[in-house]
């Protein structure tokens, strides 16, 4: 975005109005800046830019011209409970059979190298990408808004709750008194064993006794993003 | 204030803008420089504010909005449609009679004695 409204940018995206409208409205000031500029130029003045930026108005008149204007509020700064504390149950649990049918078709289209096995390749995209990239959705959706740094951690605290940790062990082999959902998935002669265990449901030490080392990485993956925001959020509120 | 005319002067620019749109499409510039030649200077505001008004205006669905490249430059440029007409109608009605009460007013000389 362009450097004279910056602040201003800032300004309306902390008070909750939806980034494509705030997209909009600064593209359209500074071609407005611009006319401004250029008659400016044009009549002789000595500091074109300057006088423009002036009859552009001052920042606080512009972001409260549009920050009165309710309509123009995004979804996240309306209902953050809804987008930070319920969408991400959903997300997981629609994300999950959804990753599988995917995987499934990209090996049916190409057959690629890289799929190896379908079993392997979903338990280690459901491991390491999928459940990553919800919280990095997440994380992403906080920054772009300027929202308060609870929500990204409330959404990430139910992601790590929730979140499943694949396996491809026989029920038999789970240590006593682990809980699990299994997916039993035949396609082609291929099964996919995938029993993915949210920490809640389980004797999650036990879990971890297992398979320290994945799980581990596994949540460190899904820590990441939140860790950079946080990095991020530090740094703003240093240079405020 | 009974009448429904509370918010009669956060209606002024939609007035405004939507009478120039009337007219002719125009882009935001323009109609800041019209709104300031046709009030000779007297209405003063940001000129970034008229934007808000516009936006706000197409999403009740009062303004229809299209990017024109014009001369090497690209601008977006508003024109009313049918419920737009409607409501700058309904404005005009608004500002009529409120500032003929204002007139009546000022003007004076009916006295009520109270009773």
């Amino acid at each position: 975005m362009s450097t004279p409204f910056k602040a201003l940018e800032d300004r309306l995206l902390r008070g909750g109005i939806a980034p494509r409208h705030v997209k909009r409205y600064l593209r359209e000031l500074g071609e407005h800046l611009t006319d401004i500029t250029e008659a400016q130029a044009a009549a002789g003045h000595d500091a074109p830019t300057a006088a423009a930026r002036a009859a552009l108005g001052p920042d606080e008149e512009l972001a409260d011209a549009m920050l009165k204007r309710r309509g123009f509020r995004s979804l996240c700064a309306r209902f953050p409970w809804l987008v930070f504390g319920v969408v991400p149950v959903l997300a997981l649990s629609l994300a999950m059979p959804w990753h599988i049918l995917v995987l499934v078709v990209l090996k049916t289209l190409s057959a690629p190298a890289l799929f190896h096995t379908l079993e392997g390749m979903v338990l280690f995209t459901g491991n390491f990408i999928l459940v990553p990239a919800i919280v990095l959705l997440f994380v992403f959706i906080a920054w772009r808004q300027r929202l308060s740094l609870a929500w990204p951690i409330l959404s990430t605290a139910i992601i790590l709750i929730l979140s499943p940790h694949w396996d491809n062990q026989p029920v038999a082999d789970f240590p006593p008194g682990f809980s699990a959902l299994h997916l039993l998935y035949s396609y082609s002669g291929e099964t996919i064993r995938g029993g993915f265990t949210p920490l809640f449901l389980g004797a999650w030490w036990q879990l971890i006794a297992a398979q320290g080392a994945k799980l581990a990485a596994q949540y460190l993956l899904i820590l990441l993003p939140l860790a950079w925001l946080v990095r991020r959020h530090g740094k703003t509120v240093a240079i405020a | 204030m009974a009448g429904g005319n509370s918010n009669f002067l956060s209606g002024v620019p939609e007035l405004m803008v939507l009478r120039l749109l009337q007219d002719r499409e125009m882009y935001g510039y323009e109609i800041v420089q019209a709104i300031q030649a046709q009030s000779r200077g007297t209405l003063c505001f940001g000129e970034g504010v008229v934007y808000p008004v516009l936006h706000g205006l197409e999403k009740d669905g009062a303004l229809k909005s299209r990017r024109r490249e014009v001369s090497g430059r690209s601008r977006v440029y508003y024109s009313l449609n049918s419920r737009g007409v409607r409501r700058l109608s309904d404005l005009t009605d608004t500002w009529t009679s409120t500032t003929q009460a204002i007139q009546n007013v000022l003007k004076g000389g009916l006295h009520v004695h109270p009773v």
